[in-house]
């Protein structure tokens, strides 16, 4: 659900290797998920002080967020049903904080970078016969295509209203699976052109 | 220079292309004609996308049915829809990665993509986040995207189908400066000034072949 991209920047947390980063980033969501709220406390501090010497604004974070938004009020309200407010609330601060964990992961380190740490870290597994190069780049395909699908979404969603089948699954689900195969289609024969093939 | 020889192209029973046999070799040709009469088709012949069913293409000596790697590298190609083409988050990292997947040194790459930047004026575009921008700058940022590879020859396909008349006409112009052979597949035959030559395909055949300017005039007339 990652929606932020790279801000450019010259700051401490900027210059911070990927792979730190990306180790950080699973560092805190095992300490976000396994502990209790002074844990969420001590990571929400951590990333709201990176956030500021980072200096990349607020709006990386909004961007991450907004598209949560109606997620984490549904994941809320069930939870107030099944357990309590207390927990509930818990629940969701928590992966509101891993949520900013990630935006500020992905704000603030280029995805060529995260591409290379990838494929160093997965490198092993080509002795039994994994490319790692692939896999890598498929990853960081996955994360180009969030922003493309909430497009496509949005485009269809749009045109179904003006139709007045707002209220139709299928009529919004089968245009957009339909779109969202043509767009791959496409990609696959755009990076063949680019010279990117299997090998 | 390209040679297409007795070429048909065919999908299951549709024949998208058929009895193409030509040589090109002019730096400025337009391939023109009506929806489904095979342009695109003609375009992905041109650098392997698409293999004949029957027939050749040869490409600078090479084979695309045999060679269609080799070809990729001295032929690039710019789609229509710009969105299918940009694959990384960043211009910069998006120019990079089709020099990384032609195995360029890590090295070299930052040099490759600034030059190719500032050839094109858009330097300013370098750590802009490539979902931001607008559709002239997508389409100016995938036809860097092809040039970084310094390819020998260009083909586009419909590159300015989805820019307004402004940007396309800026487009073309920077498509007029570059010292490819350039090939263009379009619909905006009125861009089309200082092209030598034009080709009109109908039905999956070349039903004209000669001077842009005769044969634009042609199919407009024969349009209206």
């Amino acid at each position: 659900m990652m929606r932020a991209v790279y801000t450019p920047g010259d700051s401490s947390v900027h210059r911070v290797s990927a792979a730190a980063k990306l180790a950080f980033l699973a560092a805190t969501a095992v300490a976000v998920a396994a502990g209790g709220p002074n844990a969420l406390v001590v990571v929400a501090v951590i990333v709201a002080a990176a956030w500021v010497r980072a200096g990349i604004g607020a709006r990386p974070l909004f961007q991450s967020l907004r598209p949560m938004a109606a997620i984490l009020i549904a994941i809320f309200l069930a939870q107030v049903w099944l357990r309590d407010v207390p927990g509930a609330a818990l629940l969701v601060a928590k992966l509101a904080v891993l949520v900013a964990v990630a935006a500020l992961v992905s704000a603030t380190t280029k995805v060529s970078d995260m591409l290379e740490t990838l494929e160093r870290v997965l490198a092993p597994l080509r002795r039994v016969g994994v490319n790692a190069e692939h896999v890598a780049f498929l990853t960081v395909l996955a994360i180009r295509f969030v922003p493309a699908l909430f497009r496509i979404g949005a485009e269809v969603r749009e045109a179904q209203r003006a139709r007045g089948l707002e209220r139709s699954p299928v009529a919004a689900i089968v245009p957009m699976l339909i779109r969202a195969l043509r767009e791959g289609d496409d990609v696959a024969e755009a990076l063949a052109a680019r010279g990117w093939a299997p090998r | 220079m390209i040679a297409l020889d007795n070429v048909k192209v065919r999908y299951g029973v549709r024949v998208a292309l058929t009895g193409v046999s030509t040589t090109l070799s002019e730096r400025r040709i337009a391939i023109i004609g009506d929806n489904g009469s095979g342009k695109s088709t003609f375009a992905r012949l041109l650098n392997g996308l698409i293999i004949p069913t029957v027939g050749r293409v040869s490409v600078l000596g090479l084979d695309t049915a045999r060679d269609g790697a080799q070809v990729r590298r001295r032929v690039g190609f710019v789609f229509q829809n710009p969105e299918s083409q940009l694959v990384m988050p960043t211009v910069a990292e998006d120019l990079a990665f089709g020099l990384k997947a032609h195995g360029v040194p890590a090295g070299e790459r930052a040099a490759r993509v600034e030059a190719t930047l500032q050839q094109l004026g858009a330097s300013a575009l370098r750590d802009r986040a490539c979902a931001e921008l607008s559709g002239g700058e997508k389409q100016l940022v995938a036809l860097a995207g092809a040039l970084v590879l310094a390819p020998d020859i260009l083909i586009c396909d419909e590159p300015t189908a989805m820019l307004d008349l402004r940007r396309a006409r800026t487009f073309m112009k920077v498509l007029a400066g570059l010292p490819q052979q350039v090939i263009v597949v379009t619909h905006h035959v009125d861009l089309l000034a200082g092209f030598e030559r034009a080709i009109l395909l109908a039905e999956g055949r070349v039903v004209e072949d000669g001077g842009a300017a005769d044969v634009i005039a042609r199919y407009v007339a024969a349009s209206a």
